[in-house]
């Protein structure tokens, strides 16, 4: 019977290994953009979870001033204003476990992509020999990629992939993607606690992952900075660009301002 | 405020948690190098890159070591197997330099190519002689000649290097890394690159004879007699190509790549692959005699000595089969795991081990008994 970390292999990290092989292939044997391919596909296949997060969250931040309310009206009863918080969730039908449910989701993928990227790059000799247990030879066109791509090229600029980024740029992209990611997937909390639970999330959670992204290869980060970076422009189209500007500090050229945000706002409520 | 103090703590030390198991349980946080050389033997001393990153010589027969190399420091690992002519023993290293501060940590990967004295242990030289040549990592075996010892180095280089001095005599850059080592016949150096080229020099002035161009990546020792040069490639096949000219004589597919030295005995090539298989093949036109399948992949060049054929296939431990009909004849451990990557060595009726648990296990060559096991540098 197969054990844990063989059926990790075989349902995670093995197809991951031979989609990016495939996606290096097609990509004009570019590992970033493998990378980034092979995150476009991630994200289509966890579309449909993605989006019912991101409508669950906005409808969450829709009843910010309903939860003020009750905030105001239960004052540190702190169970009636739950009870009432929860009510008013299921009276609109929002699931707030929706915020975590895509991170954890996400983890397994983080896991099996690093040791994809890993295995695929095998800058040690003991971990390129073991690449050739995970290749699907026995399918023609994967036997004459591996053949034809191996060894991968893992330089693209100053960047070796299988290393971490040794001007820090990744990092500090990292946390910028995720500092805005924090900030606009932030749900409002009723408990004065829980709010302040939520900022010490948006500040801990980028500097943990740019702490991280100082020790691992720096093809997970540019997998983190893409992944981040679309589910950044998935939000934006799905509730409107108004809110990430508003998140922004400051003016991006081709986004609106956040003065000119708020406007915005104002004009949709008074149509 | 207390309450949220609390779970503030708690948060952090929960992010904190998952951040050290994404980084440690996956793999990462700095590279690391193993080594799997095979140890060479030579006057009852046996010479053994080991797992804690020395080279150690031991006398087999007292168990006592002779000496370790290097004697001040340790290196990263070892992979390259000894090499050992007059007096003098020539191998290639795997180093990382580790600069941190706070949590910021870099890490310089490089490579030198030693000689030391065979008896004392006593560096004679090393190459690069200084800072001003980059030499990457040096997987391979050296491969000795007159006057000159070749080192192939993952900067895709291959050095003639002066015996005497380690002087550069002249070097060939190819298009790729060079993990396998370089081959040597009647004065021709053979050696194969990542480039997917097998390229033939000069031995003594390292012009081009020719090169071949394989399906696939180069990255085993190729092995060559008076007719032809036979290697493996990331194409899961066996090649052999003519020795005067280059041209293909030959193919043989396996399962998977073929990552070790074929070995000639006779009329029979050995070839292992990482399909788990060991085949036997007629060496001048490549027809299978038989295949003997192991229980993991085989990662080394098999040892074929009075009819019977020794190899190490990863966590499966060591074979002896017989080499007319591929039959086992025994097996170490005869149950569960013992990683080896490297060739063992075959003398006076003994099996020499290098395992990746940093023992050498000695076995009875006839019944693979474990006679002895001990831990250079460390305790049986």
């Amino acid at each position: 019977m197969p054990g844990v970390t063989e059926i990790w292999n075989l349902v995670i990290m093995e197809p991951m290994l031979n989609l990016m092989l495939l996606l290096y292939a097609v990509l004009f044997n570019n590992f970033v953009l493998a990378i980034i391919g092979l995150t476009i596909v991630i994200r289509l296949i966890t579309f449909p979870l993605t989006q019912r997060q991101i409508k669950s969250m906005k409808s969450m931040q829709d009843l910010q001033p309903e939860l003020q309310k009750l905030q105001k009206k239960y004052g540190k009863e702190r169970e009636k204003l739950s009870a009432a918080t929860m009510e008013l969730y299921k009276e609109h039908g929002v699931n707030p476990m929706m915020g975590c449910l895509p991170l954890v989701i996400q983890m397994p993928i983080w896991i099996g992509l690093y040791q994809a990227i890993y295995q695929a790059l095998g800058s040690a000799p003991e971990q390129f020999v073991v690449l050739s247990q995970r290749l699907y030879h026995t399918i023609p066109l994967m036997h004459d990629i591996a053949a034809r791509s191996l060894p991968l090229n893992s330089h693209f600029l100053w960047l070796d992939l299988g290393l971490p980024d040794p001007y820090y740029v990744l990092p500090v992209l990292v946390v910028a993607v995720f500092w805005l990611q924090q900030k606009l997937t932030a749900q409002p909390a009723a408990d004065p606690s829980a709010a302040q639970m939520n900022r010490t999330m948006q500040m801990m959670m980028p500097l943990m992952f740019g702490v991280i992204t100082l020790q691992v290869s720096s093809g997970l980060a540019v997998y983190w900075v893409a992944s981040g970076a679309l589910q950044i422009i998935q939000q934006g189209m799905t509730t409107g660009w108004s809110d990430i500007a508003k998140a922004l500090p400051s003016g991006i050229p081709g986004l609106p301002t956040r003065e000119q945000a708020a406007k915005d706002a104002k004009g949709k409520k008074k149509r | 405020m207390r309450r949220i103090g609390t779970k503030r703590i708690r948060l952090a030390a929960l992010v904190g948690v998952i951040s050290m198991l994404l980084v440690s349980g996956t793999g990462c946080g700095g590279h690391t190098a193993m080594g799997w050389s095979s140890p060479a033997l030579e006057g009852g001393i046996l010479y053994v890159g080991s797992k804690m990153g020395k080279l150690y010589a031991f006398d087999v027969e007292t168990r006592q070591q002779e000496w370790a190399f290097p004697s001040d420091r340790v290196l990263a690992g070892i992979y390259s197997s000894p090499a050992i002519r007059d007096q003098r023993l020539f191998f290639g290293s795997y180093e990382i330099a580790t600069s941190s501060f706070l949590i910021f940590q870099n890490q310089e990967i490089g490579g030198r190519a030693y000689a030391l004295d065979l008896a004392s242990g006593q560096e004679r030289w090393h190459f690069p002689s200084d800072g001003s040549v980059d030499v990457e990592p040096f997987i391979g075996a050296p491969a000795v000649g007159d006057g000159l010892v070749y080192f192939a180095s993952s900067n895709g280089k291959l050095y003639a290097l002066d015996a005497e001095t380690g002087a550069s005599r002249w070097e060939l850059e190819t298009g790729d890394k060079i993990w396998g080592g370089p081959g040597l016949r009647d004065g021709t150096v053979y050696v194969g690159s990542a480039d997917k080229n097998l390229y033939a020099l000069d031995a003594s002035s390292g012009a081009q004879e020719w090169s071949f161009t394989a399906g696939g990546a180069i990255y085993g020792t190729p092995w060559a007699d008076e007719e032809l040069v036979y290697f493996g490639a990331l194409d899961n096949k066996l090649y052999a190509v003519r020795a005067d000219s280059g041209e293909e004589a030959w193919t043989f597919t396996t399962g998977n790549w073929v990552w070790a030295a074929p070995t000639r005995q006779g009329e029979v090539l050995y070839v292992a692959s990482l399909d788990h298989f060991l085949y036997a093949l007629n060496a001048t036109d490549g027809q299978l005699r038989w295949q003997a399948e192991a229980e993991d992949m085989i990662t080394a060049s098999p040892v074929i000595t009075d009819g019977v054929v020794y190899l190490s296939a990863h966590s499966a431990g060591v074979y002896a089969l017989d080499a007319d009909t591929g039959t086992q004849i025994w097996r170490y451990p005869t149950e569960g795991v013992l990683l080896v990557m490297s060739s063992p060595v075959v003398a006076d009726g003994s099996v020499y081990v290098n395992a990746d648990d940093g023992k050498v296990y000695v076995l009875d060559a006839a019944t693979g008994n474990l006679r002895w096991a001990m831990a250079p540098g460390g305790t049986e």
